[in-house]
C-alpha cells in the first residue's frame, strides 16, 4: 500500500498555482523520499516549449551550468530513454561505454548527482511527451531493496507533476472540461451511489460508468472516486450534496 | 513464463519478434479470417510501430514462443480510439496515462492444442493474462482496456477474468465486438491465480543487463 508521504505529495502537487512554485515542490518531493534529486524535464510541449527545452530540478546550479558547457544534452542516456522507453529506466542498466558518457556520470558525482537513478518517461493525453528522473545515494542493497517503491509511487507522481507543470507554466488556470454525462455520474457518486446504482439510474453499463469517472478522475487529477468529487466540488462541477 | 519485450528493443529480440508475428498472421488471418494484413508472414500493423510493450509466453524448456499480446498506453494511438471508437458512447473517449490498451491475445496452435490446462483456461491463457495485469500493477497502472470478440469474452469468463463491458458491443464485420476494461490491482491477480492454479509471479527474471531488470525483482 502507499503510504501517507505518497498522498501528501499529490496534495501539494494539486495546490501548486504559481508559476516557478513547481520547482520549490521538487525539492519537497525529494525531502519526503528521501532522494539526492529530481528533475522534470520537457521537449515536445507547444505551449511551455515553442523554442527550448523546459526542465524544473533540483540539481546544483553548477551542475547544470557545467552540463550545459559540455553539452551533455546530446549524448545523454537519460534523455534518450526517457524519450523512446514506456517503462521507467533504472540507471543501473545504462549503456555507459562510450568516453563522453562515462565522463557525464563520472563528474555527476562531483556535483552530488546521486549515483543511482530512475527515470519516468511521461506521455501526456495531447501527445507531448517529458520525464521526470529521481536521483539517491543508496547503497546497491538498499536500492535493489526500495526501488520497486519508487517505480509503483512515482509513475503516478510524475504524472501530477506534468500536470502541475503545465498548469502553472503554461497560461492560466483553467477548469477541466467534464462531458455531461461525466458530471452525471459525479453528481449521483458525490450522493453516496456506487457504480452499479448509477449504472441502473442512468441506464448505462457500470464498466460505461466507471470509464466516465475514471475520466473525470484523470481531468481532475484526482486519486480515487472521495477524491475525483472532492475536486469537482471545489470546480463548482457540481453541488456539494444535501 | 513470460518474458516483457518493448517495441524499440525488438532488434535484441528478432526471434521472440519474428514468431510472435507469424503466430499472430496464422491466428488472425487464417484460422479467425480477420480482416488483417499479412506481409511476408507476418501480421503487421502500425500499432506495432509505436512502441507497445509485448507480453510474451515463452516455453521454460524449449524458449520458444507460445503466444502474446501487446499493450499500448492509451495517451497515443490505440485501436480502440482509432479503429473502434464506435463502440463508446461520443462522450466518452479513454486517454489516461494510467490505463493501456490490450490488444491481439494470441496462442500458437499446436501449443494451444497441447498445453495443459490450468483451472478453466489453458496454462498460457492464464499466463498471458497475469503477465499483463502484474506489470501494469508494478508501473502503478490501474487499468487495462481492451478491445476483444465473442472467443475472448468465454476465455475472460472461464479464466474469472472480472472485465467490465463499457458502452455498447456491437458488429465489425462477422465478429461481435466488445470494449472492456479490468483493474490492475493485486485483487484482479489474486482472482487469477486463484483461477488458474499460479501461486508466484509469471514474469520471467530479467537478465542484470536487461533494460526491464529494474522493474522485476
Amino acid at each position: 500500500m502507499r503510504d501517507v508521504r505518497f498522498s501528501s505529495i499529490i496534495e501539494k502537487l494539486q495546490a501548486v498555482s504559481k508559476k516557478g512554485d513547481g520547482r520549490d515542490l521538487l525539492d519537497r518531493v525529494v525531502e519526503e523520499y528521501g532522494l539526492s534529486n529530481a528533475v522534470y524535464y520537457a521537449r515536445k510541449i507547444p505551449e511551455l516549449t515553442p523554442k527550448e527545452h523546459f526542465f524544473a530540478l533540483t540539481y546544483q546550479d553548477d551542475w547544470v551550468r557545467h552540463y550545459q558547457d559540455q553539452d551533455f544534452f546530446s549524448i545523454d542516456p537519460v534523455l534518450k530513454a526517457g524519450a523512446q522507453s514506456l517503462l521507467p529506466v533504472d540507471w543501473d542498466v545504462l549503456d555507459r561505454r562510450a568516453p563522453k558518457i562515462q565522463q557525464m556520470f563520472g563528474e555527476a558525482q562531483d556535483f552530488d548527482v546521486g549515483h543511482k537513478g530512475l527515470t519516468f518517461p511521461i506521455r501526456g493525453v495531447n501527445g507531448e511527451t517529458a520525464l521526470l528522473s529521481i536521483t539517491s545515494d543508496f547503497s546497491d542493497r538498499e536500492w535493489s531493496q526500495t526501488k520497486s517503491i519508487y517505480i509503483r509511487d512515482f509513475q503516478v507522481i510524475a504524472n501530477f507533476i506534468h500536470e502541475m507543470i503545465i498548469r502553472t507554466e503554461g497560461g492560466g488556470r483553467l477548469c477541466p472540461k467534464l462531458s455531461p454525462r461525466e458530471i452525471e455520474c459525479l453528481r449521483w457518486a458525490s450522493e453516496g451511489k456506487t457504480y452499479e446504482d448509477i449504472a441502473v439510474l442512468i441506464g448505462i453499463r457500470t464498466g460505461t460508468v466507471k470509464t466516465y469517472m475514471e475520466m473525470s478522475r484523470r481531468k481532475l487529477n484526482a486519486l480515487n472516486t472521495t477524491h475525483t468529487v472532492a475536486r469537482a466540488i471545489s470546480f463548482k462541477l457540481i453541488d456539494p450534496p444535501g | 513464463m513470460i518474458r516483457l519485450i518493448q517495441g524499440i528493443d525488438r532488434m535484441e529480440h528478432a526471434f521472440e519478434i519474428d514468431r510472435m508475428h507469424t503466430i499472430r498472421a496464422e491466428v488472425f488471418h487464417h484460422r479467425l479470417c480477420w480482416d488483417v494484413t499479412v506481409k511476408d508472414g507476418w501480421e503487421i500493423d502500425v500499432f506495432d510501430e509505436q512502441n507497445p510493450l509485448y507480453i510474451i509466453s515463452i516455453d521454460p524448456d524449449t524458449d520458444d514462443v507460445r503466444g502474446s499480446l501487446r499493450l499500448l498506453p492509451t495517451t497515443g494511438p490505440n485501436m480502440l480510439r482509432d479503429v473502434f471508437s464506435d463502440l463508446l458512447p461520443d462522450d466518452l473517449e479513454v486517454a489516461d496515462p494510467l490505463i493501456w490498451e490490450a490488444s491481439r491475445f494470441s496462442m500458437d496452435p499446436e501449443y494451444a492444442c497441447r498445453s495443459k490446462k490450468c483451472g478453466q483456461v489453458s496454462e498460457i491463457t492464464a499466463e498471458l493474462f497475469l503477465g499483463a495485469i502484474e506489470i501494469g500493477a508494478l508501473i502503478g497502472l490501474r487499468q487495462l482496456v481492451t478491445v476483444y470478440d465473442a472467443r475472448m469474452a468465454r476465455l475472460f469468463r472461464r479464466a474469472n477474468f472480472n472485465i467490465d463491458v463499457v458502452g455498447t458491443p456491437m458488429r465489425y464485420g462477422r465478429v461481435m465486438t466488445y470494449a472492456g476494461v479490468i483493474d490492475t490491482n493485486q485483487t484482479t491477480i489474486n482472482e487469477l491465480r486463484m483461477a488458474s492454479g499460479h501461486t508466484a509471479s509469471v514474469l520471467e527474471k530479467p537478465a542484470p543487463t536487461n533494460p526491464l531488470a529494474a522493474l522485476v525483482a
